[in-house]
């Protein structure tokens, strides 16, 4: 496992972007790049990351990068990597997605690509909401959550695309954290040198869209593996694996009170001791099951 | 007397809820405004400003200089510069790092605004009670209680101790700026109350439409989040409950308007609004609709297009494609509504017509009408008694006789049976189908179909057109839409009294079927006709050719996403006055 001093000096997704303090997609963005250096083409759907890349009069990526329709994004992709192809360059095709532009309105074209096992790295950096229009719910909002469209709470539970994903039966799937870079760093290096549809999920809090105070992001990310909402597993080759830093929170007594994430986002303020117990149980069944997937192939 | 009040600060600093609070009390204060937002996304810092115009006449247009600003940060004087005059008030703390205002001939109100805020309520958000304070403080004769009522509401469910430490803070402020007039011996600005007596109300035009579909009773709303139409659908999630529908948030647009088109065939009056990219997205199923004669009503509130274009500035520039769009022969009703009332009073007749003709109703509006507020006629009961929901040939009940639901008849309209319907077979395709809805290519069959479904708009005449004069014997037409009718109507005011010219203000609203024989009656014997348009192509004057227009006519258009200025409307339209084709 790299270490935090192994990660590269070298930046390619620089400071003075247009984003919000504390904000996590950035934090992502900029680990990831390092991983994956300057051979990458990033395609980017209508999200919050294709405002604050370029705030007038410059632009903080130093790699190419293709805004793309909200719905579009990995059809884009899709096309841009035969040509790469067909043009005889070598370069890594990275998808840069919000949680909105994959588990929604982009899901389709995301599922047709991976169908297809189109040779491309699909990362969704997942803020659990639509934050670029204000605050809305997404099918990646988790239950109980209050947004602009579900002012008392979201009635829903999320969305498990990673499982989706890995249903298509492509090389590699992870879910990762902004809190736990270098796991992140890794993830990104081993997907990098594999060919076919690689999906990378990246746990990345928002602050104003939280209601999260700003010097709480990473620990409300820590918090999101710690109390098991958030687990990290890979699942390459169809084989199932829970990552080192959530391995310990499999088990119910290591886990941190759920109320410790809660408390510190004003998005679940609402929420009374009946809904906590609640997302509790789904917490506890969905890392049983993971408990019991770890290790095993799945698809 | 017309004043205008601006602040401005960073995404999330409280700058549009302190600008709604002051425009209320300004409305509170019985005078007429017109706001103006720029906002970015959500994201934390880029600059935002609420501009809150007001007067005792009607006000509509944005005007070039500034009366009070309220400026946060260096950047909210860099974006203001060129509004500030010499008299202009400018509100500032120095502690905020402004130095710019050094080189800036206006009076600078300095006040430690947060400083103050954060000595009496312990956090520097109620910055905005201190500058709210000291600029009411400005208008000599300005009534505060609707701010005091605010405060209450807002903060009394945490505790009375915060309602009373953001009064102080308001009054500090107030006091402060007080204390600097007479200091300074500055006269503060005279308001004098409109005493007409008349009820008003203060409306955006998104929650006119909002109140005028759930008026007409509709029952089902379904929508995609995207600027600015996304404060129908949170409007929608927060209140159809109350009135027995439901409100979905889809996975996108084009789910949006099928499930809309679900329910209505379902039996629901159903609805959708979106904006350019989701508008676009919707276009297949609009043409489903129109094809399996599917009344719903869709909303594009449009920004500045093409693709992204610019997603929080504003534009008219979808009026040809909501014509046109679709395959094949299609033809749907577009209305676009002038200001906050006709939103409310024109959404709620969109239903009526979608239902009346079977068919897809586009209300077009944009981001300047739609996500500003507006004082507009008091919308009471007896307009609500007047608009009469009529659904039509709705058959919900065993008809007596064979009915069809694609049934030849002579206007083209055929009885809208829905499925639940006992005895009767329902059923419905976007292919080609007979009487009974069954899928048909038989070329007889399919050349009557598409006549019985040109003939409904046939004799059509719902166009809610309209045309006033100002002065005697104009000779001068104006045609205009959406609210740049009343921006038009304003300057043409101000030119006939300065001027003496007169004008003939012409207002289509209903854009398809295309109003042309009214536009030519109200155009007959102009010297001179002006379109004004917020687009490139001048769109509306396109179709007015396109459907046989025979006047010549000038341009006048705006497309760099800012809505006109009074000033440069004044002069454009004094410029082609004399300017004859
Ligand atoms: C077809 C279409 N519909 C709606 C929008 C408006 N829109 C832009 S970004 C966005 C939400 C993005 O959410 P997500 O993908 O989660 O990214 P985030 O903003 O949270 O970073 C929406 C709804 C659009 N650009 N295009
Ligand atoms: S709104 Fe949220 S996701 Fe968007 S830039 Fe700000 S912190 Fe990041
Ligand atoms: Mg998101």
């Amino acid at each position: 496992m790299t270490s935090i001093k192994q990660l590269p000096y070298e930046e390619y997704f620089l400071a003075g972007n247009g984003s919000c303090p504390g904000c996590g997609l950035t934090i992502g963005l900029r680990n990831v790049l390092k991983a994956l250096g300057k051979n990458v083409y990033m395609v980017v759907p209508a999200s919050c990351s294709s405002v604050v890349q370029s705030p007038f009069p410059n632009s903080s990526a130093t790699v190419p990068l293709l805004n793309t329709p909200f719905a579009a994004s990995a059809a884009a992709a899709s096309g841009m990597v035969r040509a790469l192809k067909i043009m005889g360059k070598d370069a890594v095709v990275m998808v840069w997605a919000g949680d909105g532009g994959t588990f929604d309105i982009g899901l389709a074209t995301v599922s047709g690509a991976a169908e297809r096992n189109e040779d491309l790295l699909y990362i969704c950096y997942d803020n659990e909401a639509y934050m670029n229009t204000g605050g809305h719910r997404s099918s990646a909002t988790p239950l109980g959550t209050f947004t602009g469209t579900t002012p008392t709470g979201k009635r829903e539970n999320k969305k498990n695309v990673p499982l989706i994903m890995a249903a298509h039966g492509i090389p590699y799937v992870a879910t990762a954290s902004i809190a736990f870079v270098t796991d992140l760093y890794d993830k990104i290096m081993k997907a990098k040198d594999m060919k076919g549809f690689r999906y990378i999920q990246i746990y990345s809090p928002c602050t104003p869209g939280w209601l999260l105070p700003t010097e709480k992001s990473v620990e409300s990310a820590k918090l999101a593996v710690q109390t098991g909402i958030y687990p990290l597993f890979e699942i390459e080759g169809g084989i199932f694996k829970i990552s080192a830093p959530s391995k310990a929170y499999l088990k119910k007594e290591k886990r941190k009170p759920l109320h410790d994430y809660f408390k510190i986002q004003g998005r679940f303020k609402h929420l009374k001791e009946e809904h906590i117990k609640l997302i509790e149980q789904w917490i506890d069944q969905m890392n049983e099951e993971y408990a019991a997937l770890d290790g095993k192939k799945i698809f | 007397m017309q004043y205008v009040w601006k602040i401005s600060g960073e995404q999330g600093e409280g700058i549009d809820s302190t600008g709604h609070i002051f425009a209320m009390n300004v409305f509170r204060n019985g005078f007429e405004l017109a706001t103006y937002r720029k906002y970015s996304s959500r994201i934390k810092g880029g600059n935002t400003t609420f501009e809150v115009r007001f007067s005792e006449n009607p006000v509509f247009a944005r005007v070039k200089k500034l009366d009070v600003l309220i400026a946060f940060d260096e950047n909210a004087i860099l974006v203001s510069k060129e509004q500030i005059k010499s008299s202009t008030i400018v509100i500032f703390d120095e502690q905020s790092g402004i130095t710019d205002l050094d080189k800036v001939d206006c009076i600078k109100l300095a006040i430690p605004l947060s400083k103050i805020a954060r000595d009496i309520t312990g956090t520097a958000i109620s910055k905005n009670m201190v500058s709210l304070g000291a600029s009411i403080a400005l208008f000599d004769g300005m009534d505060y209680s609707y701010v005091m009522d605010q405060i209450e509401k807002r903060f009394s469910k945490k505790s009375m101790e915060i309602v009373e430490k953001n009064k102080r803070a308001f009054l500090e402020g107030y006091n402060f700026a007080k204390k600097f007039l007479s200091d300074n011996s500055i006269l503060p600005y005279k308001v004098v109350k409109g005493k007409d007596g008349v009820k008003r109300m203060i409306m955006s035009g998104n929650e006119g439409l909002a109140m005028g579909a759930l008026a007409a009773g509709c029952k089902y709303f379904a929508g995609y989040p995207i600027t600015p139409a996304s404060s129908i659908l949170e409007f929608m999630v927060k209140n159809i409950g109350n009135f027995g529908g439901v409100a979905v948030q889809t996975e996108d647009e084009i789910s949006a308007i099928n499930s809309v088109i679900g329910a209505s065939l379902a039996g629901v009056r159903a609805m959708t609004a979106t904006s350019g990219p989701g508008f676009s997205l919707m276009v297949e199923a609009i043409g489903y609709a129109y094809m399996t004669e599917t009344p719903i009503v869709i909303a594009n509130i449009q920004r500045g297009g093409p693709s992204t274009g610019l997603p929080t500035k504003t534009e008219d520039g979808d009026i040809l494609m909501s014509l046109f769009l679709g395959h094949g022969d299609t033809e749907k009703i577009v209305i676009f509504p002038s200001n906050p009332y006709e939103m409310f009073v024109y959404t709620f007749q969109a239903f009526n017509l979608a239902e009346k003709y079977q068919l897809p109703v586009i209300i077009l509006s944009d981001l300047q009408l739609g996500e500003n507020v507006y004082t507009t006629k008091y919308i009471d009961d007896s307009l609500l008694d007047e608009l009469k929901v009529d659904r039509g040939k709705y058959v919900d009940y065993e008809p007596n006789e064979r009915l069809y639901r694609y049934q030849f008849t002579e206007d083209g309209i055929s009885y809208r049976i829905i499925p639940s319907v006992k005895g009767l077979q329902f059923q419905t395709s976007g292919n080609e189908h007979n009487e009974k809805g069954f899928i048909t290519e038989n070329s007889s069959i399919r050349k009557k179909m598409v006549e019985k479904r040109m003939r409904k708009l046939a004799n059509f005449n719902d166009y809610f057109f309209e045309f006033e004069d100002i002065g005697s014997n104009p000779k001068v037409a104006i045609v205009a839409y959406g609210i740049n009718y009343h921006f038009v109507k304003e300057v043409c005011v101000e030119i006939n009294k300065s001027e003496g010219v007169s004008f003939r203000l012409v207002k289509p609203v209903v854009l398809y079927p295309f109003p042309i024989e009214k536009m030519e009656g109200a155009l007959e014997g102009m010297d001179n006709i002006i379109f004004v348009e917020q687009n490139y192509f001048g769109q509306l004057r396109r179709l007015y050719y396109m459907f046989g227009g025979k006047n010549k006519s000038v341009l006048i258009n705006k497309y760099d996403g800012e809505p006109f200025f009074f000033e440069d409307l004044y002069q454009s339209i004094k410029e082609k006055l004399y300017s004859k084709v």
